[in-house]
């Protein structure tokens, strides 16, 4: 028999658990955000306080029930799919909100200014790498402009308060302090470019549950305007005009899902790739002895089947993923399995499908 | 795109593959993260930090090795940061000897659950048990790490060992149990 630490090793070699998408928001903002990138050793506290207020103020809005799936995707108009998940809505802050993280924020016993300050400071001094050079800062912030025009809200207030104040009011949360440090950081140069995105408020933004996935694939759209009606086009004949609107999609292609709202169009395109099987019998009669969802070019494709319980039945990644219903050389029970598909396209798009499969005997 | 097309994309400051990156190792580096951490906020925060640097530093990846060594060396010593500001007291141990058998960890244990019995040790011996167990460090290496003796590393290691297989036999235990 194996030893206890290699035993582990195995188990843990192939633990790939989900990631809260939010997080890549976060990390994204933090990336390019200051001329000096944030220094990771010194700032780690501070941050990871600031990044912890942050995401309390996540839960606290997604809790006001604007958004329960899990990775919905928040598209700009003009970006195609820079996926800022689930954390668009806390963008738009309420007076309240920014009521509740002031005390929240003191309590922490840093002052404002100075923790908004140091993280773009002495980062230089300690990563003397020079990997991050000016234009690729210049650059980022254009790919950072594009998020933070998805929740107008936040940068709003910064940049209403005129240049980058010396020492900036603490009406930012957690989650913008992180792009707040660019403000001042960067100083007056930056600053433009940001405030004249976000002047407008509440434009209308279209939110999907999915940028793509396998047909049958059910699509969720919505727009940032509760309460406000609005006209989807699936691109694929279904209709619908409400608030929010469903709709599946059963034939591969590429669509382009519209909506009218407010008297502006948003669309974007959604890729429905081939079918996905519902059952499968692996009794070796040629006839769906395999679950399988064929080549799809272009498309790098992760799949982890579960049974009910929540044991890995099957993995595999790559092209031709096919599985055979054995686990471990034995043939598993007839039941009903969760799958769970995470694929990439070679544009770079990424989506993840939950279902199930039943498997006959 | 390979992880060296990847990282070259990167140092050319194509946007997106930043995120590219991001998707293809976040899953595997959080199941990192979550056995160092005590829990799933905690382990969001290293997550987090640990790309931010990668991010930071990928100019110094080195495309001898692979990227995803060098990634999850970065997460390691990112939770060992985080480690060294919470100013454990690491002392050296008697060594436990021997606790019998190892265990079958068994079909029905899978990683979740082995996370929740790894969570449950204290910091120090979560962290030398994964240093030692999972990414294979010896004694003298974490010695170096943690700035402690390799004494206390190898001891520290047999207690969280022998703490582990007992949360390993009790939920063996339990399961078959429950299963009968």
């Amino acid at each position: 028999m194996k030893n206890f630490e290699d035993q582990l090793k195995e188990s843990f070699d192939r633990f790939e658990p989900e990631v809260d998408p939010k997080l890549w928001q976060e990390i994204s903002r933090q990336l390019p955000s200051s001329s000096a990138p944030a220094d990771p050793g010194a700032g780690l506290a501070s941050k990871g306080l600031l990044a912890k207020l942050g995401i309390k103020g996540i839960a606290a809005l997604v809790g006001a029930g604007i958004i329960t799936a899990g990775s919905l995707l928040w598209i700009n108009r003009n970006e195609e799919a820079s996926p800022a998940p689930a954390a668009g809505p806390t963008e738009i802050t309420t007076p309240m909100q920014e009521a509740e993280e002031v005390p929240l924020r003191e309590s922490t016993g840093l002052p404002s200014a100075e923790a908004q300050a140091e993280p773009s400071r002495p980062a230089s001094a300690q990563e003397p790498n020079g990997s991050i050079d000016h234009e690729k800062i210049q650059k980022s912030e254009h790919a950072l402009t594009g998020i933070s025009k998805t929740g107008q809200g936040e940068s709003e207030i910064k940049n209403d308060s005129p240049g980058p104040k010396p020492a900036p009011a603490p009406a930012t949360s957690g989650t913008a302090a992180a792009t707040g440090e660019k403000a001042p950081g960067t100083g007056a140069g930056t600053t433009p470019p940001l405030s004249t995105q976000t002047t407008e408020k509440q434009q209308p933004v279209l939110i999907l549950s999915t940028s793509g996935g396998f047909a049958p694939l059910s699509v969720t759209a919505m727009t940032n305007q509760p309460g406000v009606l609005a006209d989807f086009d699936f691109g694929d004949g279904g209709r619908s005009r409400a608030g929010n609107a469903s709709h599946i999609y059963t034939e591969p292609g590429t669509y382009i899902l519209q909506c009218e709202v407010g008297g502006e169009i948003l669309q974007q395109s959604i890729t429905v790739y081939g079918q996905i099987p519902s059952a499968f019998s692996p009794n070796g009669d040629g006839v769906n002895d395999v679950f399988t969802l064929g080549e799809e070019p272009g498309l790098r494709v992760e799949i982890r089947i579960f049974s009910r319980s929540g044991k890995l039945m099957f993995s595999g990644k790559g092209k031709n993923i096919a599985w055979d219903g054995t686990i471990d050389g034995q043939a598993a029970e007839a039941g009903t399995y969760l799958y769970d598909i995470f694929a990439t396209s070679e544009g770079g798009r990424s989506f993840k499908q939950k279902g199930t499969i039943h498997l006959f005997r | 795109m390979t992880d060296e097309q990847l990282v070259e994309a990167i140092l050319r400051q194509d946007a997106s593959a930043q995120r590219l990156l991001y998707d293809r190792y976040a899953r595997r580096m959080f199941g990192v993260c979550l056995r160092y951490a005590k829990g799933r906020e905690e382990a969001e925060d290293l997550l987090q930090e640990g790309f931010i640097k990668v991010f930071q530093k990928i100019s110094s990846f080195k495309a001898q090795g692979s990227l995803e060594g060098w990634i999850r060396r970065v997460m390691v010593n990112t939770a060992l940061d985080y480690l060294r500001q919470q100013k454990l007291v690491w002392t050296e141990l008697d060594e436990i000897n021997d606790p019998g058998e190892d265990p079958s960890i068994g079909e029905q244990l899978g990683a979740r659950e082995i996370l929740v019995l790894v969570q449950k040790l204290p910091a120090g011996f979560r962290t030398i048990f994964n240093l030692y167990a999972i990414e294979g460090f010896s004694h003298r290496e974490i010695a170096g790490m943690l700035d402690i003796s390799e004494g206390t590393s190898k001891s520290q290691y047999s207690r969280a060992r022998s703490q582990l297989i007992s949360l390993v036999n009790e939920l063996n235990k339990e399961s078959s149990l429950t299963a009968r």
